[in-house]
């Protein structure tokens, strides 16, 4: 959960340290790791919650090469966009009309903001879950045109999103592995016989 | 709010990156850890090169600040001045802020993980500071305050400020573009479809820097401060930087330029401040190593010094025994300082008893010496950089003289003065320098054919009548002669234009220019004197600049580079010299290596050297086959390079502030003092120290005394003494003052500092009443019977025959040593052998085997010869040693920009990564300097593999700026 809670305490103003909260979620996710693979070493990789450990490992060897490999990537990306400072008019009408509808739907979004500096949180998400998503969609389209992102390649504009998609991915699956276990317990072990492990059979002789 | 920010003039710019360093260094930034980035931007099929400067553009609306998904955000902007921060302690290094920056100018620290930007330095604006990068800009590029203030500036100087808000960001940081020529309304934006030449990226090979390079203040952010400031100078090249030298706990921790200082105001290049990469460098030699393997083994082990020093002076004993005293050679680079090789090596040479010592001077500017002795008495050049001289000419013309990349800071004074003012600047280069991309014209001259150029101005002039007469006649001994003789041959701009392969409309412009200014300066530096016609040519532009009235006048005068005082010889009791029986075997080491290798005219069995010589001298293979026949070589140097390898003694050396002293002259008769201010490494000693102790060991030690071990007791003793101009330079006048810097020449303590010499009305340093010019006649010398009889002695006249290379294939008379014996040069101070020559005709081009003409020379700014191979941040900014090449050279070989090629020549082979450009030549290559096989990060070899060094008869400078050669793709080859 602690990967869970540093993606949410991050994104909210409870988190006094983010960059604990990485180091937390890293070392969680490690600890996870390894008793993730116990708990896997009795089953097989190849079954249906096998996906959900080789998701896993993905996320681990993906933070991973991101941090490690990708870090200098990140430094060269300094200086790498000369030509954003020669002479053209590309897309300013349409930047300017996507940051003139930022401001308006911020004005019911976040009264107060500046859309200059603005862009929505966990507070904004929870309290104006639409108009978060209209807002985030306008964001998207406002990057979309002024292309820095794009300029920077797809690995590096895309391995944390990635990462936030498997993550998300793997957390679900998690909770459909804990419900199934839990309460369909037969489905679970289907022509097997249901061992102790199975939270059904606690309190029940096997 | 008053929004603040940076003003970057990119008609200033000279891409020097001065302000990475000071930004890297005051921030404790580390490798590949930005906060701003200097770009070299070119169009490979435009003749072109602009730099851009990128640092955070302080965004109104910061794409950065709202990619952040941190709450409360790791970035924030402040609301009374508009900078964006980063607040590291909340950054947990997603890297969304890097990838939103649509300027790409968000930094990111890829050992920590987060986050980097610019803050306008902060810690340094609570202290009342500007930014380090505006403090320390050599061009004043970079200003610093208020946006509207900038602003304002900005159209005052009627500057057009770049539009640059594509993406509506509102960026606050200031472009300023080249001024608009007048009825250009609408003028092609010099910076579109321009990038990076692919050299200055990514390295393709070589060692990153580990931890143990990236010292404090690097890759340190907490108590950065220094304790104390100490004054002093920048000890690498001839700008004699004024610097301030930040100190915490004995060590330097800050190299920011000296404010105080009336002339500099605080500009350095990158060079000086990287020197906190060289005081603790990893790569330093600390112990003295003995060879035990065969030369160029590397198979060393550690000695002390007095087994070093003892064995030394028994085997230099044993050498003299054999082959005499003469048999020892001495050479000693400007890295050692003046204090060294104007003062201590003279004092031992001379109770040595060896006449063959020599410094770089044959390899740098020995043309340019030999023919300000001839012409003007001396080598205290008249200018000097302030805005009432320098900064008042009409025009400033380059020949030859890089000066935005060797003496960044100078240039930056030039050209900022010369653009407030309106004046011209024309840039002569067979490249698009740095210098040339600022200049008004830039003419892309052959190599090898500057003084055709000089002989078809002067013939101009004369033509027009647009010569000075009145000059001529006061000033200007045999100025007829010359006139005349140069209209006999029939030196015209059509003869010129043909040789040069400039248009003759051009040349013409250019004679009307240079002769119809209020004063016009003449710059020229290696590119003429690096020539085997290299006195000759200078003497003919040093005419030019007579005939024009441009000498001993401020805001115009000739100028090469650097301004010295006219040495005396440093005297020692007549009892403690030692004859000296054959005269010297040259001016030039080259002409070492005969008596190296044959034993002609006589045989030198041992060399005690600094520098790099194995690397850095022409011919480098018989360099080394020469150096590895020694029976001593002794290499004292700051690191381990390719001479260490052969050598059989590899001393550790001081330098800079590690021993104090006068390391380098400003090139404008300035002479700047160190004090000592730290230990040098280990066991690594002055070379004062050196020399001092040898001398114990040989008998010396009441001559070389104990106590001129510090510099400053040496200097006020003995090396003041020596030279009547210095002798006004006492150690406390050099410490008087804030920047430590003393101009000469000044007769005593109390004698003012000159201004521009040799101006009408006064008389000469140190000449009888009424003798304008430090010559016999007082006039400037051109002709006279005594200088034509010592050029005949040689076989030569002292009218400006033309002549150059052999290897410019064009026809021309060049240089052809006859085969009579060496005999006693009458243009050097002491006996030296000379070869007699005659001018023969040289073979025109076939245009077959050798159809490339090499250039060799600086490379950028933040590099100097082989030192800073050693800083990691200067291999950061340039890293692989390249060739400049043009693509109609490159296309049809397949040579690609950044891709490997390879150069022959008649003497060697050598690889280098290609730069392809417009801006050179199309018949010609340049490859840098500086490059060795040993070097720690990125090493490649040098381009003396493909060097021989022709050496100019008169003054014994070698031609290092035309050589053949052959160029192909590596993949080719």
């Amino acid at each position: 959960m602690t990967p869970l809670l540093f993606s949410l305490a991050k994104r909210s103003p409870l988190s006094v340290s983010p960059p604990r909260w990485f180091a937390a979620h890293v070392l969680a996710s490690m600890a996870g790791f390894v008793l993730i693979s116990l708990h896997v070493a009795a089953g097989g990789i190849f079954s249906t919650p096998g996906i959900l450990y080789l998701l896993l490992v993905f996320l681990i060897v993906q933070g991973i090469v991101a941090r490690v490999f990708l870090s200098r990537q990140f430094s060269r990306q300094f200086g790498s966009r000369e030509s954003s400072f020669t002479v053209t008019d590309a897309a300013r009408r349409e930047l300017a009309e996507v940051i003139a509808a930022k401001a308006r739907l911020l004005a019911r979004l976040d009264p107060q903001a500046s859309e200059a500096l603005f862009s929505p949180n966990l507070r904004h998400a929870v309290s104006h879950p639409l108009l978060t998503l209209r807002y985030a969609r306008l964001v998207a389209q406002e990057s979309r045109l002024v292309g820095a992102r794009r300029r920077a390649g797809r690995t590096l504009s895309m391995w944390r999103r990635l990462h936030i998609l498997a993550a998300f991915l793997f957390l679900s699956g998690i909770v459909i592995h804990v419900v199934t276990v839990t309460f369909f317990a037969g489905y679970v072990a289907g022509d097997d016989s249901i061992y102790w492990w199975h939270l059904a059979t606690w309190g029940k002789e096997t | 709010m008053s929004q603040i920010c940076l003003s970057i003039d990119l008609e200033r710019c000279t891409g020097c990156k001065s302000c990475e360093a000071a930004c890297k260094q005051v921030n404790g930034l580390g490798p590949d850890e930005y906060r701003n980035k200097v770009m070299w931007l070119g169009d490979p099929s435009l003749p072109e090169l602009d730099f851009l400067t990128v640092t955070c553009q302080q965004c109104e609306r910061p794409a950065c600040l709202r990619a952040c998904p941190v709450v409360p955000k790791a970035l924030r902007k402040d609301p009374n001045t508009g900078v964006v921060s980063v607040d590291e302690s909340l950054c947990t290094g997603c890297g969304e802020c890097v990838l939103a920056c649509p300027y790409g100018a968000m930094g990111y620290d890829p050992v920590d993980n987060h986050a980097v930007k610019c803050d306008l330095c902060a810690p340094r604006r609570a202290r009342g500071e500007m930014p380090a990068c505006a403090s320390v800009c050599p061009t004043r590029a970079i200003t610093f305050g208020k946006r509207e203030d900038l602003l304002n500036l900005a159209h005052e100087a009627d500057k057009p400020v770049r539009d640059h808000d594509h993406f509506l960001q509102g960026p606050a940081t200031l472009y300023l573009d080249r001024s608009l020529d007048a009825g250009r309304t609408t003028p092609r934006d010099p910076l579109a479809d321009k990038h990076p030449p692919a050299v200055q990226g990514a390295p393709l090979s070589g060692t990153a820097p580990t931890s143990k390079w990236v010292q404090i203040p690097y890759r340190k952010v907490d108590d950065l401060q220094p304790d104390e400031v100490k004054p002093g100078g920048c000890n690498i090249c001839f700008n004699g930087c004024t610097l301030k030298f930040g100190m915490k706990d004995g060590e330097v921790v800050q190299i920011l330029g000296n404010d105080e200082d009336p002339v500099f105001q605080g500009r350095i290049c990158a060079k000086s401040q990287m020197t906190l990469q060289l005081y603790r460098n990893p790569s330093r030699l600390t112990h003295p190593l003995k060879r035990r393997g065969p030369p160029g083994s590397e198979t060393f082990e550690r000695v002390s010094w007095d087994e070093a020093l003892d064995d030394i002076a028994d085997r230099l004993k044993a050498i003299r025994e054999r082959d005499g005293s003469e048999a020892l050679a001495i050479h000693m680079g400007t890295r050692t300082g003046v204090l060294n090789i104007m003062g201590f090596v003279p004092m031992f040479t001379q109770m040595w008893g060896t006449p063959n010592f020599l410094t770089t001077e044959p390899f740098c500017d020995a043309s340019k010496v030999v023919a300000l002795e001839l012409t003007l008495g001396s080598t205290c050049q008249p200018n000097i950089y302030t805005p009432e001289d320098i900064g008042s000419a009409e025009l400033h013309v380059y020949f030859g003289d890089n000066q935005a990349e060797t003496r960044p800071v100078n240039f930056g004074m030039v050209n900022d003065w010369r653009l407030r003012r309106g004046a011209g600047m024309v840039v002569i280069d067979p490249r698009l320098t740095a210098t040339a991309s600022k200049a008004d014209r830039w003419l892309a001259i052959r190599p090898g054919t500057d003084m055709a150029l000089a002989l078809g101005l002067i013939h101009e002039i004369f033509c027009q009548g647009w010569h000075d007469l009145s000059f001529c006649e006061q000033w200007v001994q045999g100025w007829e002669v010359w006139r005349d003789f140069i209209q006999e041959q029939g030196y015209t701009i059509d003869w010129a234009s043909d040789l040069t392969g400039l248009d003759a409309a051009l040349i013409r412009q250019l004679a009307r220019d240079i002769a119809l200014a209020d004063g016009c300066m003449i710059f020229a530096s290696r590119g003429i004197n690096q020539h085997s016609n290299g006195t000759q040519a200078n003497r003919t532009l040093m005419f030019l600049a007579a005939i024009t009235g441009n000498w001993g006048r401020r805001g115009g005068g000739y100028f090469n580079v650097a301004s010295e005082p006219d040495w005396g010889r440093v005297q020692i009791p007549e009892e403690h010299r030692s004859p000296v029986d054959r005269p010297a075997l040259g001016n030039s080491p080259r002409q070492w290596m005969q008596g190296m290798l044959e034993g002609a005219p006589y045989a030198v069995r041992g060399l005690i050297t600094g520098n790099n010589p194995a690397a850095h001298w022409p011919d480098r293979q018989r360099v080394q086959e020469a150096f590895r026949s020694l029976d001593l070589l002794v290499h004292m140097d700051l690191f381990f390079n390719e001479t260490s390898a052969l050598a059989d003694y590899v001393l550790p050396a001081a330098t800079g502030i590690e021993k104090g002293g006068i390391s380098r002259l400003a090139e404008d008769r300035r002479i700047v003092w160190n004090d000592r201010l730290m230990d040098p490494p280990g066991e690594a000693h002055s070379d004062h120290w050196f020399w001092i102790e040898l001398g114990k060991r040989l008998g010396y030690q009441s001559v070389l005394q104990d106590r001129y071990k510090d510099p400053a007791v040496f200097w006020d003793e003995v090396m003041r003494q020596a030279t009547p101009s210095l002798k006004g330079v006492t150690m406390k006048r050099l410490t008087s003052t804030p920047y430590r810097w003393v101009r000469i020449p000044v007769a005593d303590e109390a004698a003012p500092e000159p201004d521009t010499l040799y101006m009408e009305g006064t008389t000469a340093f140190g000449c009888e009443s009424g003798k304008r010019f430090p010559t016999p006649s007082g006039r400037l010398e051109f002709w006279t019977p005594t200088i034509e009889a010592k050029f005949r002695s040689l076989g030569l006249s002292s009218l400006p025959h033309f002549y150059t290379e052999a290897e410019a294939n064009s026809g021309h008379p060049r240089v052809v040593p006859d085969d009579r014996p060496a005999e006693v040069s009458p243009f050097f101070h002491s006996p030296t052998l000379a070869d007699t020559v005659s001018l023969q005709a040289s073979t025109g081009d076939d245009g077959t085997e050798w159809d490339t003409q090499l250039v060799t020379g600086r490379p950028t700014a933040s590099h100097f010869h082989s030192w800073t191979h050693y800083f990691w941040q200067a291999q950061e900014m340039w890293p692989d040693l390249y060739c400049q090449i043009h693509p109609d050279k490159a296309g049809p070989r397949g040579i690609r920009d950044g891709e490997p090629l390879v150069v022959e020549s008649p003497r060697g082979r050598l690889e280098a990564r290609a730069w392809v450009t417009s801006g050179i030549h199309p018949d010609v290559i340049f490859i840098p300097i500086g490059w060795d096989t040993l070097q720690p990060f990125q090493p490649w070899g040098s381009v003396n593999e493909l060097t021989d060094g022709t050496l100019d008869p008169v003054s014994h400078q070698t031609n290092l700026k035309l050589h053949r050669c052959r160029v192909m793709a590596a993949r080719n080859s």
